[in-house]
């Protein structure tokens, strides 16, 4: 008996890379006025212009490869990141690559997606695109999504300081949003991170993954800057947000440029780390390890 | 010695899975980019780490620990 399989049963439907190909080509259109990110510079990136995260059309990659350091639900990852990034914070822990787009090497979608889809074969349970900051490089983190196969869980490690065109072409892409939320007032945002309306922007989008994706809230808790920061970053997901998944992190270093800072020249010590975590039992929230 | 150039490149460039460790005055360490093999290590150097032993637990679904991954 021959069997011929038909044609029907060959043709692989990959529904999200038809969709993440069709987003990256707009992506890129979007680079001809670039308001990617909420700093809305309107530059030219096809024309060479730059904005203020300094990056031009092309992304490059500074590092990828599986790392067990994330929230345990998400690993392992294949985490692949990108150079460059929209915020300045002073203490950066991959500074000279998220403050340089040049940093790293040329980036083939095609070959770290590759690479991913032997990691999710080796058992990485995600695949997670991050910076810097991805968003700056939506159209090469896109041409990853529509390379990678459709089983891979996918992950946007986000400073959710994107814009609603980011937000829109992103849409129904990724599985999770793992978004920081890093200082809980502007003051500190301005000094820290050279950002301005820094709430506004960053609940903003917050609001929107939560109703559009899964999302884990992860904040880094700085030396100093629990009371003005994490306490009414607390409050405010307890009152928003009060089912997200919320990632305390305490493994501060001083890194890259805080030593400007004085308060930052030193890591979390324990009195603010078990403060800290007081303030999160106290507002009830989903804490995940 | 190295040029510049080279200590510029080595600074904003990677060939091979990495981690960097920060060794604290109390002894306590504190990683970033870690990976599995790195994981499975430093927890055995402290197994009372339950976090770690979860991650280098996590690690062992990796059929390959160490991914020829850089670009």
């Amino acid at each position: 008996m021959i069997l011929i399989e038909s044609k029907a049963a060959s043709v692989q439907i990959r529904p999200r890379a038809r969709l993440a190909r069709a987003r990256a080509q707009a992506a890129r259109a979007a680079l001809a006025d670039c308001r990617l990110c909420a700093h809305d510079c309107g530059v030219n990136r096809l024309a060479g212009e730059q904005g203020l995260c300094h990056a031009g059309a092309e992304a490059r990659v500074f590092a990828a490869q599986a790392e067990v350091g994330d929230e345990l639900e998400l690993l392992p990852t294949f985490a692949i990141a990108l150079s460059g990034c929209d915020l300045r914070c002073s203490f950066c822990i991959t500074g000279a690559e998220s403050w340089n787009p040049r940093a790293g090497e040329p980036l083939s979608a095609a070959a770290i997606a590759a690479k991913a889809a032997a990691a999710v074969n080796d058992g990485a349970r995600t695949v997670m695109i991050l910076g810097g900051e991805p968003t700056v490089h939506l159209p090469a983190a896109l041409e990853i999504v529509a390379a990678l196969p459709e089983t891979a869980r996918l992950v946007w490690k986000t400073n959710a300081h994107g814009a609603a065109q980011a937000r829109e072409l992103l849409d129904g892409l990724f599985d999770v949003w793992l978004a920081d939320y890093k200082f809980g007032n502007d003051d500190c945002a301005e000094r820290l991170a050279v950002v301005p309306q820094y709430q506004r922007v960053v609940r903003e989008n917050l609001l929107w993954a939560n109703d559009h994706s899964e999302l884990i809230v992860r904040h880094l808790l700085m030396p100093g800057h629990v009371a003005c920061c994490w306490e009414p970053i607390a409050r405010w997901l307890a009152a928003a947000l009060p089912d997200a998944k919320v990632s305390l992190r305490s493994g501060f270093w001083p890194a890259w440029k805080a030593a400007n800072h004085p308060e930052l020249c030193r890591p979390l010590s324990a009195t603010e780390s078990a403060r800290a975590w007081s303030i999160a039992r106290g507002y009830g929230l989903q804490l995940i390890p | 010695m190295k040029s510049k150039a080279d200590q510029t490149k080595m600074a904003t460039t990677r060939s091979a899975p990495a981690t960097e460790l920060r060794i604290q005055a109390d002894g306590t360490i504190l990683t970033h980019n870690l990976t599995p093999a790195m994981a499975e290590m430093l927890s055995a150097v402290n197994p009372a780490d339950r976090l770690m032993k979860q991650r280098a637990r996590a690690s062992q679904r990796q059929t390959t620990h160490e991914l020829p991954a850089r670009t």
